[in-house]
């Protein structure tokens, strides 16, 4: 301890100066985290939006950049129970802060190419569950970056190993003070969203995603949830506003930019060429074992677009190369009714013969519904946290975004509108 | 386990069931909801297909919230806000028996795990369900040496929910394994 760690600066689109020391130098130098440049964020998003080309590798260092900012405030404004119901003292917040750095850097080094488009084809594993990007990020910390961290002297000083890590973004249950700052890596309110909004809104050029950060994250705190007792990561009444215009912006980017019509449909064509690609490994990416863990990450963008430009893709390879997608013809509305549901249903299984696809919001990794607690002043005499929702207006009439869509292939676009008006549908 | 091939529609009247059953004469929160799916998953086998994780207010799955609201949404369930409960207070909405019957084979399918959930999660509040759950992942996910292991699974969960005491932690697991929910020894 004592000695002074170097530090380094990257200029970021988002942030401005991201800060980083040599020990977090040392892991973004590694192969497997250069490997993140080569991971588009936003996968075929250029289809529609075209500056929307920029990757994990800048996303990472960004959700890192304010997940520092989170535990920050946390540790000042939360202190009181972080101390009485957590026993964190003042003199682990160091370790502490090093630990949710790295695991916000980390937290995404486990991508299929493309990010969540290759998801479904991650193996099974051994009680039959589909494997998560986020077991293949715990998978490549142990067995690619352990040693990076283990020996450097920093990591060493504070006592910091590989497994420190791991347990702020594994899915079960770890150490106590792992569990805590777990909310700012995957949790209602995380970093992760926080910097992905602004940054596919930057990239993406549209002004949706949008808000105000620097409010958000000097006014987070912990609360405690009245149904349930535990604590989750709220807002002081102070950052109201400011936490409803993050919930506004991802309500606007779902519609507008993630649940795209046309950027949507390039995630089917995109998975049926990973497939595709996949068949003469077995159909599935390698598991993240021991042995399988670096063939895994043979696995980009870079390998795929090759393979694409190729021929090797089939038929959606083609549709890739030649933006010649399939065609929306039928869409209910954003929150559709039973009877709503039912029609698209029937619509559905009338078009199958045309190879329709449906695409439906409610699908997607975005969760509208999620409320935020809020710490009333501290002034004031009732300290019980209250949904944002109980709050807010605008909040409250955030309805969750379950639109289903119909696509068929070009050449049968003509077809299914006669199907479908001749059957009532449109 | 069943091969059966869950649904939305099943998922959206397993819903309405449990929460129109619970509700009945207690708060009943979101949360709360949570973790009785939990337990409908992990422990009674139905294969609901949510991904859970753990966090310090218990297992939450992010999936599961938005089946939630899209079930509000087609007024299956009710959501009010209780100021004096703090949270929201789940009951039967004016859709509840039209969509329970679209999900009637599931229901009747699964009916005797859904009865053994719901006994144990009857009359419990949201604390009391937040336990539970965590002495069921901890269970089920962590090497304990063999789950009956009692005082490992105690420490444990001791460990991920300091707000309890011993013996209420104690009372849960007995209860659980009085009721076969876990291995007695």
């Amino acid at each position: 301890m004592g000695e002074s760690v170097k530090h380094f600066e990257i200029r970021d689109p988002v942030h401005g100066f991201v800060r980083y020391n040599e020990l977090e130098r040392d892991i973004i130098n590694h192969p497997a985290f250069q490997r993140l440049r080569r991971i588009r964020q936003l996968a075929f998003t250029d289809m529609v939006y075209p500056g929307a080309m920029h990757t994990r590798f800048e996303h990472s260092l960004g959700a890192m950049h304010v997940a520092t900012r989170l535990f920050r405030t946390v540790c000042e404004r939360s202190r009181e129970i972080l101390e009485s119901e957590y026993q964190f003292e003042e003199a682990a917040k160091i370790r502490w802060l090093q630990i949710v750095r790295l695991a916000a850097l980390l937290h995404d080094v486990g991508h299929t190419p493309f990010s969540h488009n290759g998801e479904d084809l991650l193996p099974l594993d051994q009680k039959g569950k589909q494997y998560t990007h986020e077991a293949y990020s715990a998978a490549i910390l142990r067995h690619e970056l352990a040693g990076t961290i283990e020996n450097n002297r920093h990591a060493e000083n504070l006592g910091i190993r590989a497994s420190d890590v791991e347990r702020v973004f594994e899915d079960a249950p770890s150490t106590k003070p792992a569990l805590v700052w777990k909310a700012f890596i995957s949790g209602q309110m995380d970093a992760d969203r926080m910097d992905y909004l602004l940054r596919d809104s930057h990239h993406a050029g549209v002004a949706y995603g949008k808000y105000d950060l620097d409010r958000v994250a000097s006014t987070v705190e912990f609360c405690e949830d009245p149904d349930t007792g535990g604590h989750e990561l709220g807002i002081g009444d102070d950052g109201t506003h400011a936490v409803e215009g993050l919930l506004i912006a991802r309500y606007m980017m779902f519609t507008q930019v993630y649940f795209h019509k046309t950027r949507s449909i390039f995630d089917y064509h995109l998975a049926q060429a990973l497939k595709k690609l996949l068949e003469p490994h077995g159909g599935r990416f390698p598991p993240p074992t021991t042995e399988d863990i670096r063939r895994f990450l043979e696995w980009d963008d870079w390998r795929v677009l090759g393979a694409v430009a190729q021929e090797e893709g089939g038929e959606h390879g083609r549709m890739l190369v030649d933006r010649d997608h399939y065609r929306c013809v039928c869409e209910t509305s954003e929150t559709p009714s039973e009877v709503e549901i039912e029609k698209f249903e029937s619509a559905k299984v009338m078009l199958s013969t045309m190879n329709a696809v449906a695409m439906t919001a409610a699908k997607s990794w975005y969760q509208p519904k999620d409320d935020i607690l809020v710490m009333p002043s501290r002034s004031g005499g009732d300290k019980r946290p209250l949904a944002l929702s109980s709050l807010s207006g605008v909040v409250a009439g955030l309805k969750p975004i379950n639109r289903m869509r119909l696509y068929v292939p070009r050449q049968s676009r003509d077809a299914a509108n006669a199907a479908l008006r001749e059957g009532g549908f449109s | 386990m069943s091969e059966r091939t869950v649904t939305d529609w099943d998922r959206y009247a397993l819903v309405v069931r449990v929460a129109g059953i619970l509700a009945e004469g207690h708060a009943f929160g979101r949360k709360a909801l949570q973790k009785v799916f939990y337990l409908l998953q992990e422990l009674a086998g139905i294969p609901l297909g949510y991904r859970y994780r753990f966090y310090t207010y218990g297992v939450y799955s992010f999936e599961l919230a938005s089946t939630l609201a899209t079930v509000e949404n087609l007024k299956g369930v009710v959501a009010n806000y209780d100021p004096a409960f703090g949270a929201y207070e789940l009951g039967r909405g004016e859709k509840a028996e039209a969509l329970e019957a679209k999900g009637h084979a599931f229901l009747a399918e699964f009916g005797e795990q859904i009865d053994r959930i719901v006994a144990l999660a009857r009359g419990k509040t949201g604390k009391i369900l937040e336990l539970i759950s965590t002495i069921v992942f901890v269970a089920l996910n962590e090497d304990l040496g063999g789950v009956a292991d009692e005082q490992r699974l105690l420490e444990r969960v001791a460990e991920l929910k300091p707000k309890f005491s011993t013996t209420q932690i104690l009372d849960q697991v007995q209860e659980l394994r009085l009721r076969g929910c876990l291995p007695s020894e």
